[in-house]
């Protein structure tokens, strides 16, 4: 079936995202939301890839790219939590009318998974949900810009230094951070979610050391439907060269299982 | 830029004759200046590394330029192709599908292609062949990945040896296990092969450099002073640089604290600012 590239709205934003018919009769469908620059076009592979095998799997698939990230409008450090959550609301409404689907499965990879389970929790009708290596809170995702701005590229080549300018900006990774957006990155965190109980969880991991584990545990610790898998893979967001096939497999088939 | 003061507007494009191409145009409110085409940089998908084919292509669009950003076939959200045509004429169908698609969105007629990395490398590839290009844009340009060129020009890199050879921490690498031997591998081994084994691609890639600039097209060719890609050109060019900028339709700029990727938003300002002040000399020779 042909891709539907568009762009929609979500509140004054305009998104782009890519409808993908699943190739038999639909299920449901699943909704992908990306990782967060400068994560997003390293994981853009694998992401499709993962859409692909849901389409085979009669799921139709609607990925997005949040407002300011990707192909979306926007500038990055204009940005700010509530517009991130108000794209996932967004992206799971258009998604829904589109393919005229009740269920809806949320699939989210790191900033984008933290995101994808905080709009889970603020609403009640997500069937089921997986977080691939969702990062605990904000303030430790820009903790991990600081560690890749900091760590010479393969050739030895550094990045200038992290410094704040005269207006308050602070560049990481070519992200340029304000300070109102540093500040709703270190206030925004998974550590008190309540999972919907009707709701289904997957937490996919592949980093032992990183804060993903401790989502897990989180979540197993409530009572809810709720598997971890834990998967060692090439890390898509850093080699996007890698396709990470056990990690799409074991995503795909918990899906599958749940419909 | 701020979506309430944005003079463009962006819109999905289904290119090629069965739409398997994906791309996003970015048309000005005027379309005053000749459009520009955004190759894939490497395998990265259409908005480049760190967004910066986003950015420029709305810079750009701000100032007239209509810009597509593209997937190559089997890049990005793009098909894979099951044409049987060899690479480069797969790079030219698909550019030329490409440049047929903004046409028929806004009527433009003459071109401008680029791209970073292997992105560089298919957009001369592609304006060899496509008279309707008035300029190429190249930017730390890679050369396809033949394993002799690769590893001769690596392993010739003087800075890369020098930043790593003096870096403790390298060494601590190295002894613990967590190199990446197989690309060390590679480096030496570049020291084996001999010149004449990379010159037939330097041959093509001269002859090429030059039907564009007897064709009047006018070439930028962008390298970040930290990278490989100085190398590879200084091998490519099989010292004809000078002849070349000589003709005025070639220019060489280097930026300084610019990593392969463009990832600062300086260094991507600073080749925002090559690339007008390039565009508009061009403009007001022809």
């Amino acid at each position: 079936m042909p891709l539907e590239p568009l762009f929609f709205k979500s509140g004054e934003r305009s998104l782009f995202g890519i409808f993908e018919p699943a190739q038999r009769p639909c299920k449901c469908v699943a909704v992908i939301c990306n990782a967060f620059e400068p994560e997003h076009v390293g994981c853009h592979r694998a992401l499709k890839k993962l859409g692909e095998r849901l389409t085979r799997l009669g799921i139709d698939v609607f990925r997005f790219d949040f407002a300011g990230m990707g192909d979306s409008s926007g500038d990055f450090g204009r940005m700010d939590m509530t517009q991130w959550q108000t794209d996932v609301n967004a992206a799971v409404d258009l998604a829904r009318r589109r393919f005229r689907c009740r269920k809806v499965v949320l699939l989210g990879v790191r900033m984008g998974a933290t995101m994808a389970a905080l709009t889970c929790a603020s609403r009640g009708d997500i069937h089921a949900a997986v977080l691939w290596e969702p990062v605990l809170d904000g303030a430790t995702f820009v903790d991990d810009q600081r560690t890749v701005h900091n760590t010479p590229t393969p050739d030895g080549i550094l990045l200038p230094p992290i410094k704040t300018d005269t207006d308050g900006i602070t560049e990481i990774v070519g992200l340029r951070f304000t300070d109102p957006l540093l500040a709703a990155f270190a206030e925004t965190s998974l550590a008190d979610l309540v999972w919907p109980p009707h709701t289904k969880v997957q937490v996919v991991t592949n980093m032992a050391d990183a804060s993903s584990p401790r989502v897990a545990e989180l979540l197993a610790a409530q009572d809810i439907d709720f598997e971890h898998i834990h998967v060692k893979s090439p890390l898509v967001w850093i080699d996007h060269e890698q396709v990470p096939g056990a990690v799409l497999q074991a995503i795909s088939e918990w899906v599958q299982k749940q419909l | 830029m701020n979506a309430a003061t944005t003079t463009y507007n962006e819109q999905p494009c289904l290119i090629g004759p069965e739409q398997s191409l994906i791309g996003v145009l970015t048309m000005p409110e005027t379309v005053n200046k000749p459009a520009v085409i955004l190759l894939n940089a490497g395998m990265l998908h259409r908005v480049g590394p760190n967004r910066c084919y986003v950015k420029w292509a709305r810079w750009l669009a701000e100032l007239g330029y209509p810009v597509l950003r593209f997937d190559s076939s089997g890049l990005g959200d793009s098909s894979i192709s099951q044409s049987t045509a060899d690479y480069d004429e797969r790079i030219h169908e698909e550019t030329a599908w490409a440049m047929a698609a903004v046409t028929k969105a806004c009527g433009s007629d003459r071109f401008i292609l680029g791209g970073l990395c292997l992105g560089a490398v298919n957009a001369l590839l592609a304006a060899s062949h496509e008279p309707q290009v008035c300029g190429v844009v190249m930017q730390n340009p890679q050369f396809l990945d033949e394993d002799e060129l690769t590893s001769y020009v690596e392993a010739r890199n003087w800075r890369y040896w020098r930043r790593v050879l003096f870096t403790p921490e390298r060494w601590k690498q190295f002894f613990f296990g967590q190199a990446d031997y197989k690309m060390i591998l590679s480096r030496l081994r570049g020291f084996f092969i001999r010149k004449d084994a990379v010159n037939d691609i330097a041959d093509d890639i001269v002859a090429r450099f030059s039907v564009l600039i007897e064709r009047g097209t006018s070439i930028l060719l962008v390298n970040s002073a930290l990278d490989v890609s100085r190398d590879y050109l200084d091998v490519m060019m099989r010292d004809r640089a000078a002849e070349f900028q000589a003709t005025g339709r070639m220019t060489i700029e280097e930026i300084t604290d610019c990593d392969h990727l463009f990832t600062t938003s300086d260094s991507q300002k600073l080749f925002l600012d090559m690339f007008i002040r390039w565009s508009d000399a061009c403009r007001t020779e022809s």
